[in-house]
């Protein structure tokens, strides 16, 4: 130790002098006793310290330290792999891989919740254009609050939502002051804008957990943030598992998501939800549930049980020790479907070629359709296709609102919408099947009753005219369903009318429509089909309200009705269904999808029978005309379908349609069954304004029967050069014996 | 050279238990920091034994030099404390308060400083007014006149815990000179009257003189269930200390090392030693903190000056006060104030303060009249009483 440089001290310690005689005013004693009187203060109170002490840590240490231990520990689901959907074959249609989310913990992140919750809070009857403007009133409001440059900046931006007609976001820049925010989603490849959105709504919905902003990242994205998590506090990457859809390689060279409308977003399950204990059992809040199609129907099955790891984390939710207690999570069932991955492939690509066939020959409005395949025995699905379609995966991914918005704002392709199941379509004259047995079943008409086939007909003073302008020829049904002649339809639309009584209650032909499951929905297991519409005169009513004029059932509604055509709206999926009936002799089926839950381990668990068909009460002489005229309009050289199936080694019965909308060109119809002697299949094809049914929708139908029935074009040529040569001696050709003898049970 | 002498008089059992106190504010630190510095688990407590060992090494300065050098540095230690809290005003707010200088290895904070330079000074005047047989009123304002300027200063900063260590100072300081019972009533019952019309009255009519967030922590501590951020901590450090029950929990659980606990290492210190070490450690750290007390107010009657018995009794009045208040707003019973916890408080400022204060108090032991030189009974000797035969001069017997 040096001396002190300070000061006087030569000598650092000098003996202490003998007390200084009283009057220096040192009085010892007096010092001594109000020393003594701070002693006791400091006494009282250390020991006011120490009760206190003692009374939390001894008497309420249970109370404490349960708090502390609730605090410490925290239980952390481990989301359960979802199970796979398989085909009919148990290819794997939908599989699940690992994947990884970014998420913030937004207690790192001082404010952002108050800056990214802040929103108008109408009342709930608001309507939707005072909540704007409310909105615009409160954005303004914030941005008057900033900094002169950030402001100008943001009103900008106001003003662009206002007149974009977007919506206006109150919540817009709450990240501004958040760099390191702005630099995390470039990184992760996701817009500012989106990680506001997930900010916004985790600020409304769940404050205190953290917050996904970026889903099922890109692993370079992931390597990325850990490598440099010291640069991105706060940033945590959550694990988890995908969806990872099967693609198919198309004869183009590109791959494209098999099937992608049957499956269905998921999501996390909403409180709504959780109530629906049929659908969603054991759903707990956080899991991910399936929100349509094949994900929701058998939810329950693919979702699987959450583990749980229950370990020590620190005040951000960081683990510091060890997992304390750990669950394993028991994945979910694979599911199998009726779908075959082969005769879905081929319906996929028969819709592409016979839409770019449409849009070369004379059809460029040709833009989408959709194709059913389905077992006319069972009702099982085959395949179910609808173009355009999209990528699930990538709607998944981060970037997946966007997506979402984009293919939502395609109004000409609407590629979301499930074609085969809610496309809502004018049947044309594959309804006349209807018309048939509605008249037959009421008496008006006979199979073998003669009516003459000419250009047009003129009932009630307005002329209907023929689709074949140049024909005049006496025909029975089989004759007019196979050259399908438009007025004879029209003469048994009249009929009906005719008979009706005038209120039009009893109307033959929608009540028809009705029990051949038209105007309503399929039962399908997946549910979300659309119901369509069959015109009646309660429905006129409806429509036209009290016009007294417009609201009557008139013979025009009823002869329009006859072709399909005056608001009848189907849905292909109706007309697999209707001809499956036909095909098996009166007995409507209820579609399905889902064939059986598969476990992980190969057990079947559950086997989902088909629902019995429903019996429609149908002499049976009027299906076996139907079924002829069917048969005549494929196999016959005047069928108007002759053309496509040329040369086809299976016997097929269908029909085609050309459908006329408003405003549109015609849709192309074929729907048809095969073979037609003891049908196996059902395939109902449409294709938007695409023509002629014969030329654009049957082709493509046959294409998918070839794949369900192993036919291939060499096959055709050899059988087409026979039949010209006339040597073809029966539809034997290309059959698998096996088939055959399981056609026999 | 320093002198064996004044060495062997060093008060050694002082310097122990602040060396225990240390130990245990050091391992508090050490166990509670790891995961606060991204990367570097020993960043804190390192730094924090760098302040220990400066504070050790300016205390043991501060014990050679001769306490009554102060008398003739008044104005340079009043000048250039006042100096250095006028200099901190003009550096930006943090945290809402502008109470740090940054230098290159430390922030300093000069209100700290400035609670040892009042000791000093405030000695020095009371001293004077002692000898010039000042009591009273007269007493009450010269030591007013010297503590307002940095006070205030302190005050606006606005640091309210320290500026009432400053109080707690110059009323200790005035009730150890002999100020009439009475004038300490008074002057009680004008502090609490301050309290109520600055809480009570003045946010009532408009004039609110407490920042908000010192409102909010008088409400939390009224109300500890009300969910507010500043109830947040004190709930939190209640559930720290409870938790730890008789024997503790040890080190790394979860309270306070979970950072649920925010400013586990700086001002609410104590919650990690009464989790991490239970009653026992919580109760034997209080009794060492009494132990200072005691080995500090014994000096206080026999010091050699009046200066240095004053400087002594300072020393006492600001570590009982802010040791009370403290761990009182640890325990609940008293409202969050920034005040730190002397020896275990991470800190540069505060810890090398405490340190030198507790080097003049040694100063002043060393140099104090041998035990038997008189008899108080705060001794807790009995001697031969004044004026009784065989009372002997000092230094005689």
């Amino acid at each position: 130790m040096s001396a002190p440089t300070v000061g006087e001290p030569t000598r650092e310690y000098e003996p202490p002098p003998p007390p200084r005689p009283p009057g220096d005013g040192f009085d010892r004693d007096r010092i001594g006793r109000r020393m003594a009187i701070l002693a006791a203060i400091a006494i009282g109170l250390i020991a006011i310290l120490v009760l206190r002490l003692w009374s939390l840590q001894v008497l309420d240490v249970q109370r404490y330290r349960a708090e502390a231990v609730s605090n410490g520990l925290r239980s952390i689901d481990v989301p359960a792999p979802r199970g796979q959907i398989l085909d009919a074959q148990g290819k794997v249609l939908v599989g699940s891989r690992p994947a990884n989310a970014v998420a913030i913990d937004p207690t790192r992140f001082p404010d952002l919740l108050v800056a990214c919750g802040r929103d108008v809070a109408g009342p709930p009857d608001l309507r939707d254009d005072n909540l704007r403007a409310l909105r615009i009133a409160d954005a303004v409001a914030a941005a008057n609050a900033l900094g002169s440059e950030r402001r100008r900046a943001r009103l900008a931006a106001i003003d662009r939502q206002i007149t974009g007609g977007a919506e206006v976001r109150a919540w817009a820049g709450c990240t501004d002051d958040y760099p390191q925010l702005a630099e995390l989603a470039r990184v992760s490849g996701i817009t500012v804008a989106s990680m506001e959105d997930a900010i916004h709504e985790a600020a409304v919905k769940a404050p205190f957990d953290s917050i996904v902003i970026a889903e099922d990242v890109d692993r370079s994205v992931l390597f990325f943030l850990k490598e440099r998590a010291a640069l991105y506090p706060g940033v945590r990457i959550v694990e988890g598992t995908a969806r990872d859809y099967r693609t198919v390689r198309g004869a183009d060279g590109v791959r494209r998501p098999m099937a992608p409308h049957l499956w269905g977003e998921l999501s996390e399950v909403s409180p709504d939800q959780i109530t629906d204990q049929v659908t969603y059992r054991d759903a707990e809040p956080g899991d991910v549930v399936g929100q349509r199609g094949v994900e929701r129907a058998f939810d329950r099955y693919l979702r699987g049980t959450n583990g749980s790891l229950e370990r020590r984390v620190n005040a951000f939710g960081d683990p510091v020790g060890p997992i304390v207690r750990s669950e394993a999570a028991k994945p979910g069932d694979n599911v199998r479907l009726t779908i075959d991955v082969g005769v879905q492939a081929a319906a996929e690509s028969a819709l592409r070629d016979a839409i770019s066939y449409a849009r070369a020959n004379g059809h460029p409005a040709a833009e989408a359709g959709a194709i059913v395949a389905i077992d006319p025995r069972t009702g099982a699905i085959r395949a179910m296709a609808s173009y355009p379609g999209f990528d699930p995966a990538r709607l998944a991914g981060p970037d997946g609102q966007e997506y979402w918005r984009r293919l939502a704002a395609d109004g000409k392709g609407s590629p979301l919408l499930d074609r085969a199941m809610t496309g809502l379509y004018p049947a044309g004259s594959t309804w006349k099947p209807i018309t048939a047995i509605a008249a037959v079943q009421a008496r008006q008409a006979q199979p073998n009753g003669i009516i003459q086939c000419t250009p047009y007909v003129d009932i009630d003073g307005q002329r209907y005219r023929n689709f074949e302008s140049d024909v005049d020829e006496p025909m029975d049904l089989v004759r007019a369903l196979t050259t399908s002649c438009d007025t004879y339809f029209y003469e048994l639309g009249n009929r009906l009318y005719e008979a009706t009584p005038r209120n039009g209650r009893f109307e033959p032909q929608p009540l028809w429509a009705q029990r051949l499951g038209m105007g309503q929905t399929t039962g399908i297991d997946i549910g979300g089909d659309a119901p369509g519409r069959v015109p009646d005169a309660a429905y006129k009513r409806r429509r036209f309200g009290d016009d007294r004029i417009q609201n009557r059932w008139t013979s025009g509604d009823a002869v329009l009705q006859s072709i399909g055509q005056g608001d009848v709206e189907v849905t292909p999926l109706q007309i697999a269904r209707l001809y499956a009936l036909i095909a098996n002799g009166g007995s409507l089926v209820t579609p399905y999808i889902g064939a059986s839950v598969v476990g992980q381990d190969g057990t079947v668990r559950e086997t989902f029978e088909a629902a019995p068909g429903e019996r429609v009460p149908i002499d049976p002489y009027v299906l076996a005309a139907i079924r002829r005229g069917l048969e005549g309009a494929v196999q016959d050289p005047d069928g108007t379908a002759y053309a496509a199936f040329s040369g086809f080694p299976i016997p097929v019965a269908g029909k085609t349609g050309t459908a006329e909308k408003k405003g549109k060109r015609d849709f192309a119809w074929f729907a048809g069954y095969a073979p037609a002697s003891n049908p196996e299949l059902v395939v109902v094809c449409v294709i938007e304004q695409g023509g002629f049914g014969g030329e654009t929708a049957a082709p493509a139908v046959r294409q998918v029967m070839a794949r369900a029935f192993g036919v291939d074009e060499a096959t055709i040529a050899q059988v087409q050069q026979a039949q010209e040569a006339g040597v073809y001696d029966g539809p034997a050709l290309g059959r698998d014996p096996a088939r055959e003898a399981q056609r026999v049970d | 050279m320093v002198s064996r002498d004044l060495l062997r008089r060093v008060d050694w059992l002082l310097v122990a238990a602040i060396g225990l106190l240390l130990v245990i504010g050091e391992q508090a630190v050490r166990a509670v920091t790891q995961s606060d510095f991204l990367g570097d688990p020993g960043y804190f407590v390192r730094r924090h034994i760098i302040y220990i060992a400066l504070g050790l090494t300016l205390a043991a300065v501060a014990v050679v030099v001769d306490p009554r050098v102060y008398r003739r540095l008044f104005w340079f230690i009043y000048g250039g404390t006042i100096g250095l809290l006028i200099v901190v005003l003009g550096f930006s707010a943090a945290r809402g308060s502008q109470r740090w200088i940054p230098l290159p290895f430390f922030t300093l904070q000069p209100s700290e400083i400035g609670k040892v330079a009042m000791i000093v000074c405030v000695s020095v005047i009371l001293a004077d007014c002692v000898r010039r047989g000042i009591r009273g009123w007269g007493m009450v304002l010269r030591v007013v006149l010297v503590m307002l300027p940095p006070f205030a200063l302190v005050f606006i900063q606005p640091d309210l815990g320290t500026s009432i260590v400053y109080i707690a100072i110059a009323l200790t300081l005035m009730v150890v000179a002999g100020l009439p019972g009475r004038i300490v009533a008074v002057l009680s019952a004008i502090g609490v009257g301050v309290v109520v019309v600055v809480l009570g009255v003045l946010p009532s009519i408009g004039l609110p003189l407490l920042r908000p967030y010192q409102t909010e922590r008088i409400v939390a501590f009224l109300d500890p269930e009300g969910g507010s951020p500043a109830a947040y901590q004190a709930q939190q450090a209640k559930i720290a200390i409870g938790s730890g029950g008789l024997t503790g929990r040890g080190e790394g659980v979860s309270q306070t090392a979970g950072s649920f606990l925010p400013e586990h290492h700086t001002d609410f210190v104590f919650a990690v030693v009464g989790e991490d070490r239970g009653f026992a450690g919580a109760a034997i750290a209080l009794l060492l903190y009494l132990f200072c007390l005691w080995r500090i107010g014994r000096i206080v009657p026999r010091a050699r000056t009046l200066e240095e018995s004053f400087i002594a009794a300072g020393v006492f009045g600001m570590l009982l006060t802010q040791v009370a208040i403290n761990i009182g707003m640890v325990l609940g019973i008293a409202p969050t104030t920034g005040i730190p916890l002397p020896f275990m408080t991470y800190g540069g400022s505060n810890t090398i303060t405490n340190l030198v204060a507790m080097g003049l108090a040694l100063a002043v032991g060393a140099r104090a009249l041998p035990r038997d030189a008189l008899a108080p009974a705060w001794t807790g000797r009995r001697g031969p009483r004044r004026g009784e035969p065989g009372d002997a001069p000092p230094g005689t017997a």
